[in-house]
């Protein structure tokens, strides 16, 4: 549970340092990153690369979808299943 | 009746296919004369609160069925649209804002709000989805989320009579002073693209348009316009799905897509990313590409990914809508060029030389253009407009396009690049020296300069020079700057420099720092 718990700050601190276009906004887990201007298309693609490199995930294109990136904590999840599959 | 302006198309699409799929939206689907109501009951609206002929009125909102709408409403109502990019920096949306002089927004309340656009106090009406209590402003603000085209069928609201040359869309494009400059196009130029373009590739009301372009972008006009001219169906896709190619497949594929039209970025990023090999894609036939050149190897794998479709390399600046096309016969071969093919419809071309007299085919020079799809002028820029039109007697006036070409003995035109400083980055026009001065307004730049990076492709390096004694990483200037730029023209890459390599005649020496960070780093 505590690797989840820390994956999830570091995604959030990760987005907010490298990623975000907006400083006043903070990303919480369940801040929705899309519909709000916070990550264009290539910062969608700089957080597939963090989880790839720091998780040592591999993920299929498949599963590079809305659903799976809306927030850090549906990231979070999709990290789950692909580390436990 | 055919239509005579773009205000016509939504009712002439609703009498064409009374019944089936006319809009597939995000959420809910809609027949052609659903559409119509609900168009007719928007510009009712709008015009019942002095929205008059020739106003100009903003769209500011997410992508999606309501876009679109808004967007035939205030063609109906007679008044000129300018749409906004959704997610472009506040100081953006007011740039466009104070230039154009927009007096009513239709929209989605959290955009409206995001943007900062109610700061202007020229803005009186705003009609939007969402939460309108959130917007805090002393104009009016009606909500439209419950929009009944049945209740109150408002029979006394005259709609004004639009004529074509009536001025019908203001589309912004980056300026070389980093003020962007704005495109205006006629009911007739617009509608002369759809049916040049309905014709050339037989679209008909069995075509289900997928619509992959944002309002703020001209290409935007095949969805806008050419699709209701053919009264074909358009699945609707959000800006996320945009961003996540699988996301945009599985919706495309499901809904039986059989027209594309996007700029070659994102149908590279469905080539890398889009899980292509996992959907059916029996009912696609055509790929229409537009915005930059696409590279030959790329093309090739897209092109036996999807083998049904044909692949069409669309060329023209917003100034004249597109005005080329290119039907590919086959894959391209390694490292030849994809040309832009002849003039669409009735479109004419000259190649000139730096004296503008004409040049023989095979010879490169600058292409003007003589098209039907011409804009009528920029905006409040008759300097420009001027510099850029050559008058012509027996056919529109021509464009200067700016961009090299040379035409073959068949009258196929090859692009060669750009005579000046504007570059394509993800398929969105930028002028170097306009996001140049841009950054130079950052307290502690003193000289930048901007191009494509060689490091990641799509995005922009910087070269700058700092005040004496002081520190500027990356991140901060990356911040600093989407508050003023669209995120296309936000250095991806900066390098900083004591000084800058001069010219002989003591200019900075921007090509050279251009090539060096045009330069792919190597594998270290």
């Amino acid at each position: 549970m505590s690797d989840v718990t820390t994956l999830a700050g570091e995604l959030c601190s990760f987005i907010d340092r490298e990623v975000s276009l907006d400083p006043d906004t903070p990303v919480e887990p369940h801040t929705d990153l899309l519909t709000t201007g916070l990550v264009d298309s290539l910062g969608a693609m700089e957080i597939v690369h963090w989880l790839e490199e720091a998780r040592n995930l591999d993920i299929d294109p498949v599963d590079i979808t809305i659903e799976n990136f809306q927030t850090v904590e549906k990231m979070v999840a999709l990290a789950k299943r692909l580390t436990v599959g | 009746m055919a239509p005579r302006t773009l205000a016509d198309l939504v009712v002439h699409a609703a009498h064409t296919r009374p019944t089936g799929e006319g809009i597939i939206g995000l959420v809910q689907r809609f027949s052609w004369p659903e559409v119509e109501r609900r168009i007719r009951k928007l510009a009712q609206l709008l015009i019942a609160n002095g929205v008059a002929r020739g106003d100009r009125v903003g769209v500011m909102r997410p992508k999606g069925h309501e876009s679109f709408e808004a967007v035939h409403a205030i063609l109906r109502a007679g008044a000129i649209m300018v749409p906004f990019d959704p997610m472009a920096p506040a100081e953006a949306v007011a740039a466009v804002l104070d230039d154009s002089g927009v007096s009513a927004i239709i929209g989605h309340a959290p955009t409206i709000k995001r943007s900062n656009a109610l700061r202007s106090e020229v803005v009186e009406l705003v009609m939007c989805t969402g939460n309108t209590e959130t917007l805090n402003t002393d104009a009016v603000v009606i909500g439209i989320d419950d929009l009944d085209p049945a209740a109150g069928d408002d029979g006394f609201v005259e709609f004004p009579a639009v004529e074509p040359d009536d001025p019908a869309y203001l589309i912004y494009t980056s300026g070389s002073t980093g003020t962007p400059k704005g495109i205006l196009h006629t009911h007739a130029s617009g509608l002369a693209y759809a049916e040049a373009t309905v014709r050339e590739h037989s679209m008909t009301a069995e075509d289900r348009v997928a619509a992959m372009t944002g309002l703020h972008f001209d290409m935007s006009t095949f969805e806008l316009y050419a699709a209701p001219l053919a009264a074909a169906a358009i699945v609707q896709m959000s800006e996320p799905h945009l961003r996540f190619p699988a996301s945009f497949t599985e919706r495309a594929a499901h809904e039986r897509t059989t027209m594309w039209y996007a700029v070659t970025f994102l149908l590279q990023q469905i080539l890398e990313r889009g899980a292509l090999d996992q959907r059916n894609w029996s009912s696609l036939r055509m790929v229409m590409f537009a915005g930059e050149v696409f590279p030959s190897a790329a093309l090739r794998t897209l092109m036996s990914a999807l083998p049904r479709a044909e692949f069409v390399n669309v060329y023209g600046p917003a100034e004249v809508n597109a005005s080329n096309t290119y039907t590919l016969t086959g894959p391209p071969v390694d490292g030849e060029m994809v040309p832009i093919g002849p003039g669409l419809a009735d479109a004419e071309m000259r190649v000139v030389d730096d004296l503008e007299n004409p040049v023989p085919p095979g010879t490169k020079g600058i292409l003007w253009i003589s098209a039907r799809t011409r804009m009528r002028e920029y905006w409040n820029r008759p300097d420009l407009t001027e510099e850029t039109r050559r008058p012509r007697q027996d056919g529109p006036d021509w464009y200067i396009t700016g961009d090299v070409v040379h035409v073959d003995e068949e009258g196929i035109v090859w692009f060669h690049g750009r005579s000046d400083h504007q570059v394509k980055l993800r398929g969105i026009r930028v002028e170097l020296e306009g996001v140049e001065s841009t950054l130079t307004n950052h307290p502690q730049v003193l000289h930048a300069v901007a191009g494509p990076w060689g490091g990641e492709p799509g995005t922009l390096a910087v070269t700058a020079v700092l005040s004496p004694g002081t520190e500027l990483d990356l991140r901060s200037l990356q911040r600093w700057a989407a508050k003023k730029l669209p995120s296309v023209a936000i250095p991806a890459h900066m390098t900083v420099a004591h000084s800058l390599p001069q010219t002989a005649s003591g200019k900075i020496d921007r090509k050279t720092i251009r090539a060096e960070l045009a330069r792919i780093p190597e594998e270290t």
